[in-house]
């Protein structure tokens, strides 16, 4: 058994993933999604300091939001995407161990979101120049963004391998994201109250989304409300450790939850 | 009718208009506000505080007051959205007892350039429209801001048309090679 053994498989996904051009054409639809915000946000008349504060923190959502659900795709197409393929098989036969193999399509599949939250930056920069927002932003982007990435590349992995089709895969994921991402919708008369706070804070979504508006708009040092970050640590520590240590044990040929 | 009757039925008539249209006195509060800060230079996008002092000035205890901060545009073309400029607007006062006074404490972020004027309401909790108390008001801190940086993003086409066109390109590019 090769140490380095998970390199070699990232190595080989990254060049699947963006010689093959699939990342860049999921980066280009990212790209276009953001340009339509930034553009609105921009063109917007009458707008004060805090709208455009708003304007910088509603970019940066968006980038860390679809910029993870970029990530993720691919995470929840890993190992199912494999198996429908039928390339599951050779895959197996290498001599790499599962968690090594589970470890470099993990992160290959992270690359997107770095991808695209370079590809952010020049939005974010041209919004936030005026009103000072750029570091803030930037900063609490690759912070916040990276640990929410992780968690639901992470999550897609899991589910990839447990999942019996790669359609139940995708839908599963996708359906999770959806719900952790909701109630960002919340009005804010919805998050206030013990029970709101718990629930905000529970949820890595929410937290970061909490997080990130607080560094963003209410210009707090991106030290003070750390704690905002907990459910997000969590979730990615614990996650990206039952992707990689746990659940490779059940990778096999038939799919479908273990037992 | 007779004339009598007519010209009381009218003198009624008038008498009643004239009630009605007379103005009830605003009853004067016996609560005091002074602020801590006359007037504010600062620059766009900087926050500032200042302490309000709410005093009972009457004979009475007073309480269930509620505090409110306002900010009103000086400028023509000033738009001020009050939310924006301080996040808690609304604090309930302490009970007073007479002669007694309390501090609040404001923070304020400029979030539009020009000239405002900044002040304090408090008003009475429990029904405020028939309370004994009228409103009290503040005297206006005046604030000046600085417009130092402009808000205008224009020239954003060839960015929101720049980025995708590079990926697009690269994306070609790429899919060229691997045939």
């Amino acid at each position: 058994m090769r140490p380095g053994a998970w390199r070699t498989v990232a190595g080989q996904e990254l060049r699947d993933l963006w010689l093959g051009g699939r990342g860049l054409l999921l980066l280009l639809a990212f790209s276009v999604l953001v340009s339509v915000i930034t553009y609105l946000g921009a063109t917007s008349e009458g707008i004060n300091f805090l709208e455009k504060r708003e304007t910088v923190n509603l970019t940066l959502q968006v980038a860390v939001i679809f910029g993870a659900l970029l990530a993720l795709l691919v995470a929840a197409d890993a190992i199912s995407g494999e198996r429908e393929r039928g390339t599951l098989e050779s895959l197996l036969l290498t001599p790499v161990p599962r968690r090594h193999l589970a470890s470099g399509k993990l992160f290959a599949a992270l690359s997107l979101w770095f991808a695209a939250l370079i590809v952010a930056v020049p939005y974010i920069w041209f919004l936030g120049r005026d009103v000072g927002a750029v570091d803030d932003a930037l900063v609490a982007g690759l912070l916040v963004g990276t640990l929410v990435a992780i968690s639901l590349t992470a999550f897609g992995l899991i589910v990839s391998v447990l999942a019996s089709s790669n359609r139940v895969s995708l839908s599963v994921s996708l359906f999770v994201l959806l719900a952790l991402f909701a109630p960002t919708l919340l009005p804010g008369g919805a998050k206030q109250g013990w029970a709101g706070e718990l629930f905000q804070r529970v949820n890595p979504m929410t937290a970061a989304e909490h997080y990130m508006r607080n560094v963003v708009i209410r210009q707090f040092d991106w030290t003070k409300e750390l704690s905002w970050l907990v459910s997000p640590i969590v979730a990615s520590v614990v996650l990206a450790i039952v992707a990689i240590l746990v659940v490779p044990r059940f990778i096999s040929l038939r799919g479908g939850s273990p037992g | 009718m007779s004339t009598t009757t007519a010209a009381t039925r009218a003198l009624s008539v008038s008498l009643l208009c004239l009630l009605v249209a007379v103005p009830v006195s605003a009853a004067s509060s016996p609560v005091g506000i002074s602020l801590s800060r006359t007037e504010v230079s600062t620059r766009l996008g900087e926050s500032f505080n200042f302490d309000s002092e709410i005093r009972n000035t009457g004979t009475r205890p007073l309480s269930g007051l509620v505090a409110h901060l306002n900010v009103v545009g000086l400028d023509t073309d000033i738009y001020v959205d009050p939310e924006d400029w301080s996040e808690e607007r609304t604090k309930n006062v302490a009970s007073l007892g007479p002669g007694e006074s309390t501090d609040v404490t404001w923070d304020v972020t400029a979030v539009t350039g020009g000239e405002a004027a900044i002040y304090v309401v408090v008003l009475p909790g429990d029904s405020p429209a028939t309370a004994r108390e009228g409103l009290a008001v503040s005297p206006a801190m005046d604030v000046r801001i600085a417009e130092a940086k402009n808000l205008n993003s224009g020239g954003v086409l060839p960015l929101a048309l720049g980025v995708p066109a590079l990926l697009a390109v690269a994306a070609i590019a790429v899919r060229r090679r691997r045939r």
